[in-house]
């Protein structure tokens, strides 16, 4: 599993859901939290987040920067190739699902979601990431 | 005093209701200690236009800007407003409203149970009994047990929008 | 219900509303900007966020229900459906009941509602308009993955992980169809693509700020409102202070103190824009009863404005748009044969003006008519027989009590309140309300209001050795009469002529109702009030000094009491009230006045 230290970087519009999101990662046992309430100050808060973000969890209906341009550009951008970045969307339309594992998502999480849900995909990703290594 | 908790405490079986003890004119009265807020000296009084008589005027509560009303005056006592340096101001806390009461004395706190408290007779006083809820003694001195709300309440306001005069028409 | 879980539903709630405010513009718009896909945009994300967060913090019903608006808004997106004023009237009342159920929510957190009537208006528009497609209603526990990967077309190999599967399959589906560049997607956004849009003047995000009681923000606000008062104090007595280190210190923090005071002031401030917002709506749905075609031109929103005095605006607000809806602008025919556009205009503008906030209800219809308003007073009674009025006088007719200038009392407007009223509340607020008209061009109300009302610029006067607080702001002028400026009219009182103009003199015991020691005007101060429609003076014995006092709000037992606009307290610690110059004048019987027979019109 992710090292409790990692720093993650929570995405979303609403208020209401940074908190939620913030607070499963507590229950996690993170600590080191950064919140961000949309795709574009997501963006300024990763590419200049000292010590560097270790996960970022987005939301993908924003406005300014939909997380799906925001995990384009993650993606994009040579530092953060590897970044493990977690959607979390309400679409059921998995088309747009699928668009997001084209564009190279690490997993995605339909809300509302359980502390319990949560860790099984962080866990899943941590996997991937040792199997890539 | 200003511990509203502590006002009501239970002695055994029977229930302790504590009353502030004052005087107005030659009679002695009490009001429920819960609706006192503190009491203070005299401050200087603003009188207010367009209001009765009883109607002292306002003054300055650490503030708050709080009416003043003599109850001597208001109960048609004979005694009229005279200041002695007992002379006092009660705050009491009516719901939402606070008002200064002035009266010639304050002299103690009673408890008193039930037991204490009669029926109002057919007192004599000066004012309306329907503002009395009760009657104790204390050194053989009849004490009546004011509802201030009551003394206070819908009556003066009709009696302030009276006092002013009526829009021009 | 812990308390994080409690937290989070009042945090929910709160962004709720602040959501439905936001997005009421969008809905309003849809009509009007078809074409423009981000006010469908921002409805949509409006439902969805709604939707997720409600059902991530447990507001079930809120959430079935924006899930159905975001189908129905889903079909609008992609263009399956037609935006037209049907949809948009339900798409508002969607937005209505949203709104009500936040409400409901906020006042009692397990509320229930019903919704079965939206719902299968939404259904039936759903079923209508797409019934080829067999529309599959998810129900709300479509939300879990399993209805996503089941919804799914492409098949999916049944492993555990449902992200795995949907990898598998775009896996094999690139491969499938021979997209070149694997990494393709990546690809098109090179480093130097265009970069979303500059945040760093961004303001800053909710999450920046704090809720705070009003209760303890009026705590400050009279906080600093007593330490404004000793600072008065302390400027006054500076120069008897011999040490320049004092003195120095004295003037550095009377800059602080109004630092503060400044900032403490505008915590209460809120902006104009949801109040404005809903004058939108209101102009809608008004001009559609009636059958008019009217649009309203919105400027200013961003003005604000004491917290108090813009929950006390609404009603008035509303009620002059609809009047100008109502009885400003004429019917599409009456303004073509006017030679005018069928479609009126209604200007809501809100701007600054000195000490002032204006808010202007200006329309483009077919003005007051002078004569009218005449005939119709005297018909009521509100005029003797004979009497002339000139024209000010006579718009001035339409805020008499039981003024109607319609002859049919409609459903829009005619509904029980009338323009004194919106004359009252405004002047309440310690506003007033002018009026300019031109016959067949249009009316406009400017509605003025103080800056804030906690801490106003008084000056301090004594009257039969009483002291009171007049607003600056009601004073004009103040000016030290000769006897020969005051003379006694017979049927009009005392008459004070200042620069050839005359002028209504009274003298402040007498309005007050106390007694009067006769004095001749040469030991007196006029005060010269033009806030009125007439200017008149009152008379007062002496001014002691300007100084800023904070409005305490009088008891309720004074509150039925008209003339004062509260209490204060001087720097020697006693109270004085606060008088309103207007309403003392405008309490005592115009008596001889000329416009005397005129009811509530003095």
């Amino acid at each position: 599993m992710f090292d409790p230290s990692t720093r993650i970087l929570v995405i979303d519009d609403m208020m209401t859901m940074r908190k939620l999101v913030s607070k499963v990662c507590k229950e996690l046992g993170f600590m080191d939290l950064t919140e961000a309430s949309d795709g574009a100050l997501g963006w300024e808060a990763l590419a200049n987040a000292k010590p560097p973000i270790g996960l970022v969890i987005s939301d993908w209906n924003m406005p300014n920067c939909t997380g799906f341009d925001l995990l384009k550009r993650v993606r994009g951008d040579q530092r953060f190739k590897e970044l493990p970045f977690v959607m979390v969307t309400a679409e059921s339309e998995n088309s747009q699902v699928i668009d997001a594992i084209k564009a190279g998502v690490s997993n995605y999480i339909i809300k509302p979601f359980t502390a319990d849900t949560l860790k099984e995909k962080l866990e899943a990703v941590h996997k991937k990431i040792l199997a890539g290594k | 005093m200003e511990n509203q908790k502590t006002s009501k405490s239970v002695v055994g079986a029977t229930s302790v209701e504590r009353y502030l003890e004052f005087s107005l004119g030659a009679e002695v009265y009490a009001m429920p200690l819960l609706a006192v807020r503190e009491v203070i000296a005299v401050p200087e009084i603003t009188p207010i236009p367009y209001t009765p008589p009883h109607f002292l005027g306002m003054m300055n509560l650490r503030g708050q800007v709080i009416s003043v009303i003599d109850l001597r005056l208001k109960f048609n006592m004979k005694q009229a407003a005279t200041h002695t340096p007992e002379t006092a101001i009660i705050i009491c806390n009516i719901g939402s409203l606070s008002l200064g009461v002035v009266v010639n004395s304050v002299n103690s706190v009673l408890a008193l149970t039930s037991q204490d408290i009669s029926e109002k007779p057919g007192i004599e006083s000066s004012i309306n009994t329907a503002y009395i809820t009760g009657v104790t003694r204390k050194d053989n001195q009849l004490v009546l047990l004011l509802d201030i709300g009551k003394v206070l309440n819908v009556t003066d306001y009709a009696a302030i929008t009276q006092a002013a005069p009526a829009k021009a028409a | 219900m812990d308390d994080f879980e409690k937290e989070l539903k009042v945090g929910f709630l709160d962004e709720a509303s602040q959501l439905i405010t936001d997005a009421e513009q969008c809905f309003l718009n849809l009509e009007s900007s078809k074409d423009d896909p981000s006010v469908l945009e921002k409805i949509f994300r409006l439902a969805h966020n709604l939707k997720g967060s409600g059902k991530a913090v447990g507001f079930t019903e809120l959430s079935e229900f924006t899930h159905q608006l975001e189908s129905l808004l889903l079909k609008l997106k992609k263009g399956e459906l037609n935006i037209d004023s049907e949809i948009v009237s339900l798409l508002l009342l969607c937005n209505d009941h949203l709104r009500l159920m936040v409400d409901g929510l906020k006042a009692d957190i397990d509320a229930k509602f019903d919704s079965t009537q939206l719902l299968s208006a939404i259904g039936a528009i759903l079923n209508g308009q797409a019934p080829a497609k067999a529309v599959v209603i998810p129900s709300a526990d479509a939300f879990p993955e399993e209805a996503a990967v089941a919804a799914s077309p492409i098949p999916i190999p049944s492993t555990q992980d449902p992200f795995e599967a949907l990898e598998a399959v775009v896996q094999n589906s690139v491969e499938a169809q021979v997209i070149p560049l694997p990494v393709a997607p990546v690809a098109q956004v090179s480093p130097k693509a265009p970069a979303p849009p500059a945040t760093t003047a961004k303001v800053a995000a909710s999450d920046e700020s704090i809720r705070v009681s009003l209760g303890k923000l009026d705590q400050l606000v009279n906080n600093v409102g007593e330490m404004v008062i000793l600072q008065t104090v302390l400027n006054q007595h500076k120069n008897k202070v011999q040490s320049a280190l004092l003195q120095k210190t004295i003037t550095q923090l009377s800059k602080i103190s109004k630092n503060i005071q400044d900032i403490s002031m505008s915590l209460r401030m809120i902006p104009l824009k949801q109040t404005f917002q809903k004058m939108q709506r209101i102009v809608r749905d008004t001009s559609k009863t009636l059958g008019k075609s009217i649009e309203l031109h919105i400027s200013g929103e961003e003005t604000e404005l004491d917290k108090t005095v813009l929950e006390n605006l609404g009603d008035p607000l509303v009620h002059l748009i609809r009047n100008a809806v109502d009885h400003g602008i004429e019917d599409p025919k009456e303004r073509a044969a006017a030679g005018k556009d069928p479609v009126g205009n209604v200007y809501l503008k809100a701007y600054h003006q000195g000490d002032h906030i204006v808010i202007e209800i200006k329309d483009d219809g077919k003005g007051l008519d002078a004569k009218k308003l005449t005939a119709k007073a005297l018909e009521k009674g509100l005029l003797r027989p004979g009497q002339t009025l000139t024209d000010q006088e006579a718009y001035h007719l339409i805020f008499a009590p039981g003024f109607s200038t319609k002859a049919v009392v409609t459903d829009v407007s005619g509904r029980g309140v009338g323009m004194d009223v919106v004359r009252t509340n405004i002047e309440r607020l310690s506003g007033e309300v002018q009026l300019t008209t031109t016959l067949g061009g249009g009316t406009c109300f400017k509605i003025l209001l103080p800056l804030t009302l906690a801490i106003i610029d008084g000056m301090l006067i004594t009257s039969e050795d009483e002291r009171y607080v007049i607003p600056l702001a009601q004073v004009f002028e103040s000016i030290r009469p000769q006897d020969k400026d005051v003379h006694f009219v017979t049927g009009v009182g005392e008459v004070l002529t200042l620069r050839e103009e005359n002028i209504q003199v009274y003298r402040l015991p007498t309005l007050l109702s106390r007694k009067l020691t006769p004095k001749p005007a040469s030991d007196t101060i006029a005060i010269v009030v033009r806030t009125s429609e007439k200017p008149f003076a009152v008379l007062v014995d002496e001014i002691i000094g300007q100084q800023q006092v904070v409005i305490k709000r009088l008891g309720a037992e004074l509150q039925h009491i008209r003339g004062f606009s509260g209490g204060a307290i001087l720097g020697d610690g006693r109270a004085a009230l606060i008088l309103d110059m207007g309403e003392l004048v405008s309490k005592t019987k115009p008596s001889q006045a000329k416009t005397s027979h005129l009811r509530g019109v003095a």
